[in-house]
């Protein structure tokens, strides 16, 4: 089997001040599939996604390669902004800006600097149909985002990341914050996507990343205990950790 | 049976407690409410004395440019241009400055030194007028008169102090507000890419808006009604000004400087009382469009 690699990291260690709290770890996350991290809260799966796209550059001391069609991200001459916009990010909380729905998709691209009405005005439409909330609001498109309900307002959050068009999207526990329906909506969302982009998406809910994802990392304090196709993590667990946490003895 | 019912009927400890507090806050409210009352309908029949008892037209007194009280001239509109001037003056100076240094302290200083400079604000806010009256006494109008000529009193040195005296309320009510931004947007918008100057421009002024155009005007509405720290420096002169350096007096300058020459009842004193209803008037509208300006950031 020869996948196509779209982010590689090579021992990565993370570090908030004297504590670290990611050691030594190396994933190879495949093109247009959706890799899930999971792991109990504390286990370094949403430190090592920030730093993924340099979001802990503030934050943490981040070591290790980060190799970004075979090149290091994780450099200082690095222009993190760039990067970005290349690897996307969605995040727990779905943080609408209070501005209107169609000035919320194209705020990536105004800062990239993009004028043109028409290919702002397509992109809002491409990106709201990709995360299929075209149809629910293509008639308030002018109204205020914040009067959208939550799972409304995270596919909203999620078409803003894909307006940029970035070849990476990150999630942070994409949908802990919506009720089940929404987050139904959202995971066939993510489906659709694959298509088109590679996901890397941390998650508590052990039933979505069975459901949705194609790859399973689990993360253990800090460490990277097994990384695999979903169907044999979830199965077949060739660590006695990954099988007692997927069985419910810690987590 | 009946016993609990009769104990359910029977008046306790706690709807005692509960019925001693009511009246004790509606007594409070009734007292508050009362002072209001007093002072609005006392300033209101003082204030319109001039006009009823005196005779004086009210739109000789709002248009007319002499105040002479020796003459019986009571043009109060250089007073209210003056009062409008030194106000927005000083807000249109403060304004950025309270902005860019809020913006500095809340999105660019380490937390180490914005734990210093807070303080120090805050500090400033409490600083008596009269304090920056008399810094403004012997510090900017001195300056002023080398720089410019003349005696340095005037608008130019009411609008330092009293730029001074906002600087701090000002910016400290604008952290206050930047610092409600949810700190979500911040992260959502550098993870679409922005840099923290796109951050600041794009995101966090404008959801800080309504609070910030608050403290703007929340600011102003004090410079209005400054009296003492404006007197020391403005120069006392109740005629039209013709520029930054000519002296001029407030609205509550006169008031400050005339109210314990006149004599209660007589047409002067009256003229004065209806000075202090304009301005009552004019911190009731500040009033109420603070209370828009919330209302629509509401929103």
């Amino acid at each position: 089997m020869t996948e196509q690699i779209a982010l590689e990291v090579k021992d990565l260690h993370v570090a908030y001040g004297d504590k670290r709290v990611v050691q030594d770890v190396s994933l190879k996350f495949p093109a247009r599939q959706i890799t899930a991290m999971i792991g109990a809260s504390g286990s370094g799966k949403s430190t090592v996604l920030r730093s993924l796209n340099r979001m802990n550059d503030d934050l943490a001391t981040v070591t290790g390669m980060i190799n970004f069609h075979g090149f290091n991200i994780n450099q200082p001459n690095v222009n993190v902004y760039r990067v970005r916009q290349q690897i996307g990010m969605v995040f727990q909380q779905p943080t609408p800006f209070p501005l209107s729905i169609y000035e919320n998709v194209i705020y990536g691209l105004r800062l990239a600097g993009e004028r043109d009405r028409q290919v702002l005005d397509q992109r809002v439409e491409e990106s709201l149909r990709q995360a299929a909330l075209w149809d629910e609001v293509k008639d308030q498109l002018k109204e205020s985002a914040l009067a959208l309900s939550g799972g409304q307002q995270q596919r909203l959050c999620i078409a803003r990341t894909l307006a940029v068009r970035p070849e990476i999207i990150l999630m942070d526990e994409p949908t802990s914050a919506l009720d089940p329906v929404s987050t139904s909506q959202i995971e066939d969302t993510l489906v659709q996507l694959k298509e088109q982009f590679t996901i890397i998406m941390v998650t508590h809910n052990m039933q979505q990343a069975s459901r949705s994802a194609d790859w399973t990392a689990f993360m253990h304090q800090g460490r990277l205990v097994e990384f695999g196709p979903t169907s044999q993590i979830f199965m077949n667990p060739q660590e006695e950790q990954t099988a007692d946490y997927l069985s419910g003895k810690f987590g | 049976m009946d016993k609990v019912k009769q104990e359910l009927l029977t008046p306790s400890a706690e709807s005692r407690q509960e019925w001693r507090g009511k009246i004790i806050s509606y007594l409070a409210i009734i007292v508050i409410g009362g002072l209001v009352a007093t002072i609005l309908i006392f300033l209101t029949s003082k204030g319109v004395a001039l006009f009823i008892q005196d005779g004086y037209s009210l739109g000789k007194f709002l248009s007319g440019v002499n105040w002479q009280p020796s003459h019986h001239l009571y043009g109060a509109l250089p007073m209210i241009v003056t009062s409008f001037a030194v106000t927005l003056l000083a807000g249109i100076v403060a304004l950025p400055l309270a902005l860019v240094s809020a913006v500095a302290i809340t999105e660019m200083l380490p937390p180490r030194v914005n734990q210093l400079i807070q303080p120090v604000i805050e500090l400033l806010v409490g600083v008596p007028s009269v304090v920056y009256g008399y810094v403004g006494l012997t510090v900017i109008v001195p300056r002023l008169g080398r720089l410019f000529g003349g005696t340095g009193f005037g608008i130019l040195a009411a609008t330092c102090v009293l730029f001074l005296m906002v600087l701090p309320t000002m910016t400290s009510m604008t952290i206050d507000n930047l610092r409600q931004v949810p700190k979500q947007y911040r992260l959502a918008s550098a993870g679409l890419g922005a840099t923290r100057w796109q951050t600041i421009t794009r995101v966090v002024i404008p959801s800080a808006k309504g609070g910030i155009l608050t403290a703007m005007i929340f600011g102003m509405a004090r410079a209005f009604g400054e009296a003492l720290a404006v007197q020391m420096v403005i120069g006392n002169a109740a005629v039209m000004p013709h520029g930054l350096m000519s002296s001029a007096a407030t609205l509550t300058s006169v008031l400050t400087t005339g109210i314990g020459n006149t004599v209660m009842g007589t047409t002067s004193n009256n003229a004065l009382w209806s000075l202090a209803l304009i301005l009552l008037l004019m911190s009731l509208a500040f009033n109420l469009l603070l209370r828009l300006v919330a209302k629509k950031g509401a929103h």
